[in-house]
This record gives C-alpha cells, sequence and structure tokens, in this order.
C-alpha cells in the first residue's frame, strides 16, 4: 500500500544516523539532520518541529535519537506511537550491542525495510491507534488529577493535625476554664454568704440593741 | 482491532501469503496442499499437532484419528500451550502454516479482547470506589462545616462569660475588658454546590445499584456460528474491543469529572480548614485570657 502520510525517518546513535528510510526525494534528510545536530543529547524527551507543512518528531532515549518526518495533516500522536514502535524494535533487534558499534547508515539494508513495515502498519491502524492513544490520554488525565488531589489531600491531614492539636490545646484550657468556673462559683457562693450572716448578725445585733435600749435591761415585764 | 500486537514486520517475508493467488481470501482456505503455506512435517517438533491429523482445531470440526474429547481437549490445550508460548517449542511463528495462524490471531483478539474487559472491570472497580470517596469526602466537609459552626456557639457562649467575669471584679477594682484580636465569623458559604448535588446524584445512583452494573455487557453480540472463519472471529473480537474501549472511555470521562469534583471539594475543605485555624487561635487566646482573669478572681 502506498503510504504518503510519513515522509522520513531514521535512527540515529548521538548525531550519527544508523539507518534511514524513505520513499520520496527532497530536501526533508538535510533539514531533519539539521535537527537532530540541535537535540539536547542528555534528556529522555520528545521534540517536534514545523516546517513547510511537514512535522519532524524526534524521540530522544538513552543516547538514540529517533525520527519521522510527516505530513502535518497527520496528528503528533500517531508519529509518536511510530516512534515508540520503532524503538522497541530497534532495541529488540539490536539491544545486545550491535547497535552501539554500528557505523553510520550501516544498518540501512537491515532496519529500512522494518520501518517502512512500521509506517505502512501505523497509517494501516491509524484510527485503532488513536483510539487507545485517547484512551490512555484519559488514563493520564485522570492520573495527574488524582495526583494532585493526593497532594491536596496530604495538605487536608496536615491541616486537620494541627487542626486537632489547637483544638486539644483548646479542651485543656477549657477544661481549666470550667475548673476555674466552679471555682470562682463556689467562691462568690461562700464569699456571698459570709455577705448574708454578716447583715443578718448585725440585724440579730441591732434588734438586741433597740430591745435593751427600751426594756432597760433584759427585764421586760412592765 | 488489536488482536495481533505485533506488526507485518515482525513476520518475516516468505511466511507471507500471496494474495495474487487463485484463493481471494487466505484465511478461507483449508486445503493444505499448497506449499506456500505449509511446511514439512519434518521440520515440526513433537509437540507441536500435526495439521494432517484434523482439518481445523478452531472450526468445531472432528479430530479425524478419533472421537474421543479428551484427544480434541489435549490438542486444543496444546495449541493454547504453543500460544503462550508463541510457538517456541515448534520453531518460532515463521515455521507455522496459515491454519495455525489463523489459530493464533484469534487466540490473540480473544486474549486482547479478555485484557480490556479487565481494564473495564478495573475501571468500574475505581468508579465505585471513587463515588463512595466522593461521598465520603461530603460527609467529611460537613464535618467540618459543623465544627466550625460550633466554634461559632463558643464564641457566643464564651462572650457571655467574658460579660460575666467583667462584672464579678468588685465595687473598686478597674474593669476587666476582654481583648479580641478579631471577629469570629463562622464557615465560609461558598455558592458553588455542584459537588454537593452530584454527590447526592451519585448516592441516587449506588442506592438504586445503577453504578454497580457494568457496562461492558451492556451490548449483546450474536455469537458466531461454529463454522465461522478465523477472519470473522478475528472482526467479532474486534469489535468487542471497541466496544470495550469506548465504554472504558465513558467511565474514564466519569472519573476525570468525580477527580476533579474530588480535587474542589478538598480545595475547598483546606480554605475552610484555614478559617477554622484562625478562628480555633482566636478562640483559645480568649479561653486563655479568661482563664488569666478567673486566677485573678481566685487569687483576691
Amino acid at each position: 500500500m502506498g503510504q504518503e502520510s510519513f515522509i522520513y525517518s531514521f535512527v540515529a546513535r548521538g548525531t550519527m544516523i544508523l539507518a534511514e528510510y524513505t520513499e520520496f526525494t527532497g530536501n526533508f534528510p538535510s533539514i531533519a539532520a539539521q535537527c537532530l545536530q540541535k537535540l539536547p543529547s542528555s534528556s529522555n524527551s520528545k521534540f517536534t518541529y514545523n516546517c513547510d507543512h511537514h512535522t519532524f518528531n524526534f524521540l530522544v532515549e538513552d543516547g538514540y535519537a529517533y525520527c519521522v518526518v510527516a505530513k502535518d495533516s497527520l496528528s503528533k500522536q500517531i508519529s509518536i506511537a511510530f516512534l515508540e514502535r520503532v524503538k522497541a524494535d530497534f532495541k529488540k533487534r539490536y539491544g545486545g550491542g550491535k547497535a552501539s558499534t554500528a557505523i553510520a547508515k550501516s544498518l540501512n539494508k537491515e532496519f529500512g525495510p522494518v520501518m517502512k513495515e512500521h509506517m505502512n502498519y501505523i497509517v494501516d491502524h491509524a484510527e485503532e491507534i488513536e483510539k487507545l492513544i485517547k484512551v490512555k490520554a484519559q488514563v493520564s488525565e485522570v492520573k495527574s488529577i488524582m495526583l494532585e488531589n493526593i497532594d491536596k489531600a496530604i495538605d487536608r491531614g496536615e491541616n486537620l493535625t494541627v487542626l486537632t492539636d489547637k483544638t486539644e490545646n483548646l479542651r485543656s484550657q477549657a477544661q481549666e476554664y470550667k475548673k476555674q468556673g466552679t471555682q470562682v462559683r463556689r467562691k462568690l457562693w461562700y464569699q456571698n454568704m459570709k455577705i448574708k450572716l454578716v447583715v443578718l448578725g448585725i440585724l440579730l445585733l441591732l434588734v438586741l440593741i433597740i430591745w435593751i435600749s427600751v426594756c432597760h435591761g433584759f427585764n421586760c415585764t412592765d | 482491532m488489536f488482536g495481533l500486537r505485533k506488526s507485518p514486520a515482525n513476520l518475516p517475508k516468505h511466511n507471507s501469503v500471496d494474495l495474487k493467488s487463485s484463493k481471494p481470501n487466505p484465511f478461507d482456505s483449508d486445503d493444505e496442499s499448497d506449499n506456500k503455506h505449509t511446511l514439512n512435517p519434518s521440520k515440526r517438533t513433537t509437540s507441536e499437532p500435526s495439521l494432517a491429523d484434523m482439518t481445523n482445531p478452531f472450526g468445531g470440526e472432528r479430530v479425524q484419528k478419533g472421537d474421543s474429547s479428551s484427544s480434541k481437549q489435549s490438542l486444543f490445550s496444546n495449541s493454547k500451550y504453543q500460544y503462550k508460548n508463541n510457538f517456541r517449542d515448534s520453531g518460532g511463528i515463521e515455521n507455522q502454516s496459515v491454519q495455525e495462524l489463523e489459530g493464533y490471531a484469534v487466540y490473540k483478539a480473544e486474549e486482547t479482547t479478555k485484557s480490556v474487559q479487565g481494564c473495564l472491570k478495573v475501571a468500574e472497580d475505581i468508579r465505585s470506589d471513587a463515588t463512595r470517596t466522593l461521598v465520603m469526602l461530603h460527609d467529611q466537609g460537613e464535618q467540618i462545616t459543623r465544627t466550625h459552626h460550633k466554634a461559632v456557639e463558643i464564641d457566643h457562649d464564651l462572650s457571655r462569660g467574658e460579660k460575666l467575669l467583667g462584672s464579678l471584679g468588685g465595687m473598686f477594682s478597674k474593669t476587666w475588658k476582654p481583648k479580641k484580636t478579631r471577629p469570629i465569623n463562622g464557615p465560609v458559604v461558598t455558592r458553588d454546590d455542584s459537588p454537593t448535588r452530584r454527590v447526592n446524584h451519585l448516592e441516587k445512583r449506588e442506592k438504586l445499584g445503577l453504578n454497580s452494573a457494568p457496562r461492558g455487557q451492556s451490548r449483546t453480540r450474536e455469537p458466531l456460528p461454529e463454522s465461522a472463519d478465523a477472519y470473522q472471529r478475528v472482526e467479532m473480537e474486534k469489535a468487542k474491543q471497541d466496544d470495550g474501549l469506548s465504554d472504558l472511555s465513558d467511565i474514564l470521562g466519569e472519573l476525570k469529572n468525580m477527580a476533579v469534583d474530588m480535587g474542589s471539594e478538598i480545595e475547598k475543605q483546606n480554605k475552610g480548614l484555614d478559617h477554622l485555624h484562625d478562628d480555633v487561635d482566636e478562640l483559645n487566646f480568649r479561653v486563655q485570657q479568661s482563664n488569666q482573669r478567673g486566677r485573678r478572681l481566685l487569687g483576691k
């Protein structure tokens, strides 16, 4: 089948292209090579460059760069899916050490047709792959939201711990307050009682004084 | 759809079926005379069931050597073992006949369907857990609000206590005024009650038993007849996988909404807790002051 979405693909070690494949002619290999020179080789990541209605997609991992040039009508996810497949296949075939010693374009004959097969497969199954990518994206979205939620829940847990300490402190203060309130009430009750008794004593004394003054003593028969 | 995970690149060229041959569909071929499709039995290992002995192990046809179900069963389990083993014991994928590869394709398709169904079940379990978590979070949010209301009640009671403590000084002592750094406002009422409504809705669904019903089984597909060829069976499995994936996508959409609701609920609670912290600090400060006043009164 003549797929025309993928234009060119290569696998490189550092900046040395080990295998490449294309069915077209054009200046894209040189542009891709220029992009490869500028790639930060240390990091494991994905890069996409746009140029003249084409996307240059790179996947860098463990010192190897996997590239595909595609028409910009093809979604980025499909290109990345292709690169992931190529990476897995390349590692499976040459992971034993052959890739680390291979010279420039020495794997063209072996790995070129494999890249072609992968291109055809990806284009043939684009719809299905997109479905899977969509589900994967949903999973990662839910995962990232839940990771944020976990962070928030941890903060909430810490908040609750601090609040527990504060309320515990408040409880002990409130108990102290209650105890003191009881003591104050008791003290004031005694004070009140004392005052009442003193007033009663004074009243009795007054009555007694009046009695004595009226009756000229305790004998009041007259 | 996902029956064969490996691309055609992994199958060597000599094993590919010539599409220009007289047969329009290579999967329909039961005729093993063509050397393009089969290999000589001498190349086979002993563990592999010989195709000469049976017509189609997957089409439900009888094994010719004997009608005993045990021999049929052993052949089938043997094939299953080989599939799980990726034909390692019988010369690898390259050395298999078209018929065996058809069987392998069906097996792989069924395995993939099973894994999709497994994912769906896991997603449904997660959804029910998420529903419970959301309900629990909502309940905890209400508890925090109730606690905050209690703090307001404590504030009212404390104000009355402070008034009484202020009036207990005696005639000649200077009046005691409690210090208030800030007023206690109580819980912050937010207008957005969507999580509450959502939780109520989810609770209703849970009570009605709607959440527990697996959606993957909702679509009923007519089972294929025994005579159906491998291609049809793979296509049917693909359709099942598509259904499973769309169900999974729907559940993931729900899970995302639930996760967002959880996030907003936790955030709301965190804000509420911050306010509650401040109010509890204020109450602590004022109770401490009241205690000092009480001690002074007791000391007189």
